[in-house]
């Protein structure tokens, strides 16, 4: 195995490692914290404004988006693996997955808001 | 309490997935439906991050091995995220019945054809190749067409159902491209995360992701992943094509019973 692909492995590995690990530690302390302070999980569609307010369902909802966004973290790194590669034909197939993973949420908040 | 036994519910699809190389959301959504009586829209938008969330743990784990053939798994995302895209569209539009009927003919035929396959003693091969590292191999030219009209198959039913795809992923790679089980199982899991992903952004801009069924089933898809997955190195190949054959059979019946009740 080359060094290239040593860290791509290692890279894309330790990505998704650390983005599900964080996402799950803040989901545990928003569970934690319902559970402590008999607060509900309730998050409406202004949950972000809840987090200032260290509302337990607005916690969980911010682990939720990380762990929604670690995939698209994933593709930057492999993006950055490839291109350091010099492995283009990759590089290129995955900027275009990214592109498509972007356009998506784009959709889906333009859909969303309607 | 309810947290407690979704969380539980989550660390026994978590961990049965992981092995099979679904996402676990096919097991998770008839769970959360048929015995916590969640509407399917709460029940699916639980599920696609669960299913992140196993994917994540379990393809850290393949990438790393080396089982995982990650160029082979993102030249078939480029399918799978538009299919996840155009599944989230046309999900206003379809009957319900009509998908569960589909899908369960889907779930039917493929358990035959990888019963045939398992009883041909065609998995043999499988079993004695161990963790060893087969590298990237390319999509061959005569293949690319029904690889990618199966991948983007693959995403419209996960957008569509809440789940991973992995139950059409892990075929398509394993009988389509003649991986080996194995390779099929981490490669599926490596490209559901990104599919999966695509198919939550609706569900989270329309406000169908309850953090007080999400939060408990994730970490105890996550919890039960890590266990699967390190598990997967020391379970028998035919073994494992058998229990996936009983798990495709089980969802067919599922699939079958919600179009007749829809």
């Amino acid at each position: 195995m080359t060094d290239a692909e040593a860290r791509l492995r290692s890279w894309i590995s330790t990505t998704l490692t650390v983005g599900m690990l964080l996402a799950i530690v803040v989901m545990l302390v928003g569970l934690a914290l319902a559970l402590v302070t008999g607060r509900g999980l309730e998050a409406g569609p202004d949950w972000v404004a809840g987090l200032m307010g260290a509302e337990p369902g607005s916690i969980v909802m911010f682990g939720v988006l990380l762990l929604t966004l670690t995939p698209v973290v994933q593709l930057v790194v492999a993006a950055l693996a490839f291109g350091r590669a010099g492995e283009h034909r990759y590089l290129v197939i995955t900027l275009i997955v990214l592109g498509l993973l972007v356009g998506s949420v784009a959709i889906a908040i333009v859909v969303g808001n309607r | 309490m309810t947290a407690l036994l979704l969380g539980l519910a989550g660390l026994g699809a978590g961990a049965f997935g992981s092995l099979l190389g679904l996402g676990g959301g096919v097991l998770l959504v008839p769970v959360l439906t048929l015995v916590f009586g969640y509407p399917i829209v709460v029940a699916a938008g639980a599920s696609l991050v669960a299913v992140i969330a196993t994917s994540a743990s379990a393809a850290s784990h393949y990438v790393r091995t080396g089982q995982a053939d990650v160029r082979l798994g993102l030249v078939l995302e480029t399918a799978t995220v538009v299919g996840a895209l155009v599944g989230g569209l046309l999900a206003g539009f379809l009957p319900e019945r009509v998908l569960a009927f589909g899908f369960a003919a889907l779930l039917a035929y493929v358990a035959v054809i990888l019963a045939r396959r398992a009883m041909d003693g065609r998995a043999d091969g499988d079993a004695t190749e161990g963790d060893e590292d087969e590298g990237h191999r390319p999509l061959p030219r005569r293949l690319i067409v029904p690889a990618f009209a199966s991948a983007g198959g693959a995403g419209v039913i996960s957008s569509l159902l809440g789940i991973g795809g992995g139950i059409v992923k892990v075929p398509l790679v394993h009988l389509l491209l003649g991986r080996s089980m194995r390779v099929s199982v981490a490669t599926s899991n490596f490209v559901i995360g990104v599919t999966a992903a695509a198919g939550a952004f609706p569900y989270l801009a329309r406000g169908d992701v309850d953090p007080a069924v999400a939060g408990p089933v994730v970490v105890g898809v996550a919890a039960g992943a890590f266990l699967g997955a390190r598990l997967g190195g020391r379970i028998n190949a035919r073994l494992l094509a058998i229990v996936f054959i009983l798990v495709l059979l089980y969802t067919a019946a599922q699939m079958a019973l919600r179009g007749m009740s829809g």
